[in-house]
């Protein structure tokens, strides 16, 4: 059975690239050719398009099931017009539960979806594509024989979503490069690393020609371009994956606003010599908390093992958990008193990097580094000083 | 089928991004009002809806849903009948409006909204204003500007990463930049004065999505008369000029 529904989603795969090519080369009939030619497949293609992720779930959903039938015939005459390169990306997808190759994880590519190999390179679809639009005289990057690079990742391990990116590769095996790119040494500004990443950030990736920024952007692109990536990491299910959606955007306003303004203000900006303001810390204090009990009353209810109740952890979970890894640097104390209230955060914590290792802990290494020295300055500072009332201050605030 | 209720008070840009994609994409739903300034987000019957109290979020069904950029990734994903260029399938595509998506929360809202609340919505909300927030704010909105436009508005493209049609990303981030209109025009034109391919770009959203865009906006702008009503009542009574000139140059 499974053979069969690889055969033919491979057949379906190739005969849709060359329908494709064939439409490189005829700009001016496309919409005629695809009308006529993918009539029969449009359901196909519909359902590759849009719900390939529920069919690969079994459908468990009776609601999105009745949804897909009730808009079946108006999304059938949509797939067939809609662009080539997002249908044949998305048969990729469609058959990414295929094993590639023993070993490293490679992106998809074509020789894994024949199951003739060889072929070469897989192709960015949509980049390659755009790519060649926009230099003109690029050619169609099907044939190539290039061997696949590797994913280079430019990160500073000391910073929180690049440990994340870092733990999620080595997981999942995937073939990456680490760069690293130091960011007290300010090399996150040089002119060279403003052409990976014009923000001037860590982490990066570039993928061949592909650029991308933003951690839990590159998780996403990582988790659905590489096949041998488990599914309960970014879930093909909609309402499952929805949600996960729904923690990664919330992080941003609320864990990692409170976290992050949290650590620079009090542990970095001594150290970088930043002006801090009570305020800000204040604020961010109050964030941090109340974000920690929103997890822990949202997401980890009952005898949750990972967020939302799931078997397995997710990319929220990993960017979540090296998120709140970092209030390590805070020393113990200040750590505990953020953390010391929320056991099932430390459970759950414990459960990530248990589920991860021994790759989280290799990637959190520096941290505790950094955190041994940190201490050390900081005992040193705290023995020069000669009021108690200084001391006071500093141990509250650190 | 029942349709999907989206919870939203339209003085919420996110709210409005939603309302707008939905009538765009002709998605059959109901809007719920939660009224904000009567504190309906804080109602333990919309906590059941979503427990964190922040609008929008919808119901599809028993399936609850907050956040809009999961809403609307969820909308685009689960209505067939959904245009692919608001959400591309292909996973390059996709990716780069995912970035786009990441970098919106903590650079052009986290200064759009900051700016609003504290200038234009803390006097009349009698919340207290900070002015290095505000400093900061106005410091980080016109990075974001410059980013935008820079990045994904390079050469004529008509639409961020030079995409012939718009995704979630361009009505999310246009939705945010609109907010601005309720600081007056003056403030308004000193944000987006400068950038001309902002302008033009906002305009080709709102086109591809009138008259749901400008519908969605109505009472915006219904609010923003108020608000510079008060503001003239208020500068009546005022007898020093230097009061005066420092609400001008605040609001």
């Amino acid at each position: 059975m499974r053979e069969c529904i690889t055969y033919c989603c491979s057949s379906l795969v190739l005969w849709v690239l060359e329908v494709r090519l064939l439409l490189s080369l005829e700009p001016d009939a496309p919409a005629q050719l695809a009308g006529t030619v993918l009539g029969p497949l449009a359901p196909c293609t519909f359902l590759a398009s849009k719900t390939h992720m529920l069919l690969v779930s079994g459908c468990a959903n009776s609601q999105a099931r009745s949804r897909i039938q009730r808009h079946g015939t108006e999304a059938s005459a949509l797939a067939a017009s809609s662009t080539w390169a997002a249908t044949s990306s998305t048969v990729f997808s469609c058959i990414s539960g295929t094993p590639p190759r023993q070993g490293q994880n490679r992106r998809l590519n074509l020789s894994a979806c024949s199951g003739s190999g060889g072929i070469g390179r897989g192709t960015p679809a949509g980049e390659e594509q755009i790519l060649a639009e926009q230099q003109g005289s690029e050619k169609p990057p099907q044939a190539s024989l290039i061997a696949m690079q590797p994913v280079k990742v430019y990160a500073d391990r000391r910073s929180q979503p690049s440990r994340a990116v870092i733990i999620f590769c080595r997981v999942n095996q995937i073939d990456f490069e680490e760069v690293t790119v130091d960011l007290f040494k300010s090399q996150h500004l040089t002119p060279e690393f403003k052409k990976v990443n014009p923000m001037g950030q860590v982490p990066a990736i570039v993928d061949g020609r592909f650029k991308l920024f933003e951690s839990h952007a590159i998780l996403r692109y990582l988790a659905s371009v590489f096949p041998r990536v488990a599914d309960h990491w970014y879930p093909a299910d909609l309402f499952t994956r929805a949600k996960i959606e729904s923690i990664l955007d919330w992080h941003h306003t609320n864990l990692r606003r409170g976290a992050a303004t949290v650590v620079q203000h009090t542990a970095l900006a001594p150290f970088l010599g930043l002006t801090t303001s009570p305020e800000a810390v204040e604020q961010a204090e109050k964030l941090l908390m109340q974000s920690l009990g929103v997890i822990e009353s949202v997401w980890l209810k009952g005898d949750a093992k990972f967020l939302l109740g799931n078997p397995q952890p997710s990319i929220a979970d990993l960017s979540l958990v090296c998120e709140i890894m970092q209030l390590e640097i805070l020393g113990d104390e200040v750590r505990d008193r953020f953390l010391g209230a929320h056991e099932k955060i430390l459970i759950w914590m414990d459960k990530v990097r248990k589920a991860t290792s021994p790759h989280f802990e290799e990637a959190n290494e520096l941290l505790f580094q950094v955190k041994a020295r940190m201490l050390q300055r900081k005992a040193a500072a705290s023995n020069q000083a000669f009021e108690p009332s200084t001391k006071l201050k500093i141990a509250s605030k650190l | 089928m029942q349709p999907v209720k989206v919870y939203a008070d339209r003085r919420s840009q996110p709210s409005r991004a939603v309302i707008i994609f939905c009538r765009v994409n002709q998605i059959d739903f109901e809007e719920v009002t939660v009224d904000l300034f009567k504190s309906q987000h804080l109602t333990p019957e919309f906590k059941k809806v979503n427990p964190m109290g922040q609008v929008p979020a919808i119901v599809d069904g028993r399936f609850k849903l907050f956040e809009s950029h999961a809403i609307l990734r969820y909308l685009a994903s689960v209505f067939p009948g959904v245009a692919d260029h608001w959400y591309p399938a292909d996973l390059f595509t996709r990716a780069k409006i995912e970035s786009i998506l990441d970098w919106h929360h903590t650079n052009l809202r986290r200064g759009a909204a900051t700016l609003v609340q504290h200038t234009a919505l803390a006097p009349f909300l009698g919340l207290t204003t900070s002015p290095e927030a505000v400093e900061q704010a106005e410091k980080l909105l016109m990075q974001s500007l410059g980013v935008i436009e820079s990045l994904w508005l390079k050469g004529d493209a008509k639409f961020l990463l030079g995409n012939p049609q718009p995704s979630i990303a361009d009505l999310s981030l246009v939705c945010e930049i609109m907010q601005l209109e309720i600081l007056g025009d003056e403030v308004c034109d000193r944000f987006l004065g400068a950038h001309e391919k902002i302008l033009i770009w906002m305009d080709n959203v709102r086109k591809t999505t009138s008259p749901h865009f400008e519908e969605a906006h109505e009472l915006l702008f219904q609010v923003k008369a108020r608000m510079l009503q008060s503001k003239a009542a208020a500068s009546n009574q005022a007898f020093e000029p230097s009061t005066k000139l420092k609400i001008a140059s605040k609001l």
